[in-house]
C-alpha cells in the first residue's frame, strides 16, 4: 500500500509540478521509493520539471490498454528511488476520461508497491480534476498570494468536499437523500456542502453524521507558494481559518515556499531546483514541506474513506513484504 | 460548522474564552483586515453585503469583549448557556485584576505576569515593554501595532486628541501641568490595555532625571 497525495490547486501556474517534482526528488532521496504521476492530463509537464525529455511512454497506454498493469509504465528518473508515469504521452482524449477509466486508475494505483505516490493533478475544476482527490483521505492545495489563485483554490476545495460528500453518499447508498436535498434546495448538493451535510443530518441524523464523520478523516492541506518578501506571511494561516469557518472544511497550512526567480531558472535549463540551488530559502521551504509530508506517513492512507481500513491494512503487509 | 450566527464573539474573533485584553484586540485588528474591502484572502468568497455583515458582527464582539464589564456579562450569559465552562473566564484564571467596579477602568491593568504572557504574542509589543525608558516614539509604535488611532482614545477618554499627540511626540511642556501629563498619560496606557503604572513610570523618568 502506497501513501497517495494528490497535489491541486485550481490555477495553472501556481507551481503545482514544480512542489510535485521536487517533493518526489526530496523523498527519494530520503530513501523513499516514490511515484510521480503526471495526472494534468493534456497538459502535462511533470517530467521536464525533473529533467526527463518527452516520453511516449504512459498512463495512456495502460488505459488504452497497450499494458498490462499500470506498474509497466513507470520508468526510472536520474535519482534512485525516483520513477514516474508520464503523462506526455496522452492525447486528448485522456483529458475527457471517463468514470469507469478514473476508477481503473485509481484501483491499479492502490496497489502500487510505492512508499510515496504523488498525483500531479490538472488546473481547473472539472471532474478528471477532483475525482483524483478522492483516492485518497490526503491532499494538498496549492496557490499563490495572489487573488485569482486564492479564488480558484476556494472553488476547488468546495468542489472536492462536495465531490466527496457524494462519494460517501454513493458508499452508503443515501442517493435518495440527495435527491431530497437537492430537491429542498436547488443546487445545494454541489454549491454549498456545509449547507447540504446539515440538511442530511436535519433528515437522516444518523447517516448525517456518519458521513461526518467520513468527512472529518479528510486530511486536506494547503501550501503557499510563491511568497514574495512583500506578501502577508501569514496569508496561509489565515485562509485556512476562512475556509474552515465559513466552508466548514478543516484544511491544514502546511507552510510557505519563498518566491526565487531562480526556479523561473532552473525551469528553462530543465534541471531540478532543489538540485541546482539548494542553498535558498525556498530550497529550504521545499525541504521543510517534505519533512511535513514524511511526518505523516504513518497515518496511512486508504483508497477513498471508506476502504480505509483495508488500506491500513495492506499497507502492513506491502511494509512486510519490502 | 455552525452558521455565523451561532458563533459566540469569541469564536468570531478566534479566540479562547480566556484571552487576554491584548489579544482580543489583535484578534480585531487582524479580523477587521481579513474581512477589509480589498482583503486577498477572502477574495471571491462574499458579496459585499455579507462581508459588511460578518464584519458588523466582528464590531459587536469586539465592542462587547473589549469592555470589562460587558464581558463579563456576556461570560455570565455563555455559562448559563453551557457554551463556557465556570471558571474559564479571563478574570477568574488569575491573570487579570478581579473585577471590583465594572465602572473603574483601573481593573483593566494588567499584573505583571499578565504582562509577560500578552506581550509574548507580539514580538514589537513585547521588545517595546522590555525597555528601560519608554519614549513618546514607543508610545505611538505601540499604539500603531495595537492599531488603535488617537481619536479612538480620545472619543473614549474625552481628553482631546492634541494632548495624546504632544505625549507622543514628547512636547511635555504643550501640557497644562505635570500632573495632567501623568493622568492623560495614564488614560492612553490603559485605553491599550497595558499596566499603566509601569508604562507610566517609564515614561516620566526622562522628564524627572
Amino acid at each position: 500500500m502506497t501513501n497517495i497525495w494528490p497535489i491541486g490547486g485550481g490555477k495553472g501556474g501556481s507551481g503545482k509540478s514544480f512542489l510535485a517534482g521536487n517533493l518526489g526528488i526530496w523523498l527519494a532521496r530520503e530513501g523513499n521509493k516514490t511515484l510521480l504521476i503526471d495526472a494534468d492530463f493534456g497538459a502535462a509537464n511533470l517530467h521536464t520539471m525533473i529533467g526527463i525529455p518527452y516520453q511516449h511512454k504512459g498512463l495512456s497506454d495502460f488505459l488504452n490498454k497497450k499494458v498490462q498493469t499500470l506498474a509497466e509504465t513507470a520508468i526510472e528518473t536520474r535519482f534512485p528511488n525516483l520513477f514516474l508515469i508520464s503523462g506526455a504521452g496522452n492525447n486528448l482524449d485522456t483529458a475527457n476520461m471517463a468514470y469507469e477509466q478514473k476508477m481503473k486508475i485509481f484501483r491499479a494505483i492502490s496497489k502500487l508497491s510505492y512508499d510515496f505516490t504523488l498525483l500531479d493533478l490538472g488546473a481547473g475544476t472539472s471532474f478528471n480534476t477532483i475525482d483524483f482527490f478522492l483516492i485518497s483521505d490526503s491532499g494538498i492545495f496549492v496557490t499563490t498570494p495572489e487573488p485569482t489563485s486564492i479564488e480558484n483554490v476556494y472553488r476547488l476545495v468546495r468542489a472536492v468536499y462536495a465531490r466527496k460528500i457524494r462519494q460517501l453518499l454513493k458508499t452508503f447508498h443515501f442517493q435518495t437523500l440527495a435527491q431530497e436535498t437537492e430537491a429542498k434546495t436547488k443546487g445545494a448538493v454541489v454549491s454549498n456542502p456545509e449547507y447540504f451535510l446539515s440538511v442530511i443530518k436535519e433528515l437522516e441524523p444518523e447517516k448525517g453524521k456518519m458521513v461526518e464523520e467520513a468527512l472529518r478523516a479528510s486530511q486536506f492541506k494547503l501550501v503557499l507558494n510563491q511568497l514574495r518578501k512583500q506578501d502577508n506571511p501569514k496569508m496561509g494561516i489565515l485562509i485556512c481559518r476562512i475556509i474552515q469557518k465559513h466552508l466548514g472544511i478543516p484544511v491544514q497550512f502546511i507552510g510557505n515556499i519563498a518566491h526565487d526567480d531562480l526556479v523561473h531558472d532552473a525551469v528553462c535549463q530543465r534541471v531540478p531546483f532543489l538540485d541546482k540551488y539548494p542553498h535558498t530559502q525556498t530550497a529550504a521551504d521545499l525541504k521543510k514541506f517534505c519533512k511535513h509530508i514524511l511526518g505523516e506517513r504513518s497515518r496511512g492512507e486508504g483508497f477513498g474513506p471508506a476502504e480505509g481500513a483495508l488500506g491500513k491494512a495492506a499497507e502492513l503487509g506491502g511494509n512486510n513484504g519490502e | 460548522m455552525r452558521p455565523l450566527a451561532e458563533l459566540t464573539h469569541y469564536e468570531i474573533l478566534d479566540l479562547s474564552t480566556g484571552a487576554t485584553p491584548l489579544e482580543i484586540r489583535q484578534a480585531y485588528k487582524t479580523a477587521s483586515e481579513v474581512y477589509s474591502e480589498d482583503s486577498m484572502v477572502i477574495y471571491s468568497l462574499f458579496s459585499d453585503e455579507e462581508r459588511k455583515e460578518i464584519l458588523a458582527r466582528i464590531d459587536k464582539a469586539f465592542a462587547t469583549l473589549s469592555n470589562e464589564r460587558a464581558r463579563s456579562e456576556y461570560d455570565q450569559i455563555l455559562i448559563r448557556q453551557g457554551t463556557m465552562k465556570e471558571g474559564s473566564q479571563y478574570w477568574s484564571a488569575g491573570i487579570g485584576v478581579a473585577l471590583v467596579d465594572g465602572s473603574s477602568s483601573t481593573d483593566l491593568a494588567f499584573q505583571s505576569e499578565g504582562e509577560k504572557s500578552q506581550a509574548g504574542e507580539n514580538l514589537v509589543v513585547k521588545g517595546i515593554l522590555s525597555q528601560e525608558v519608554l519614549t513618546g516614539m514607543d508610545l505611538k509604535r505601540l499604539r500603531t501595532e495595537l492599531g488603535v488611532s488617537l481619536e479612538q482614545i480620545a472619543e473614549r477618554t474625552k481628553i482631546r486628541p492634541r494632548m495624546f499627540r504632544c505625549i507622543e511626540e514628547d512636547q511635555f511642556n504643550e501640557l497644562p501641568s505635570r500632573l495632567h501629563l501623568k493622568s492623560f498619560l495614564k488614560a492612553y496606557v490603559q485605553y491599550l490595555h497595558l499596566n499603566p503604572e509601569s508604562v507610566v513610570d517609564r515614561y516620566m523618568k526622562r522628564i524627572q532625571g
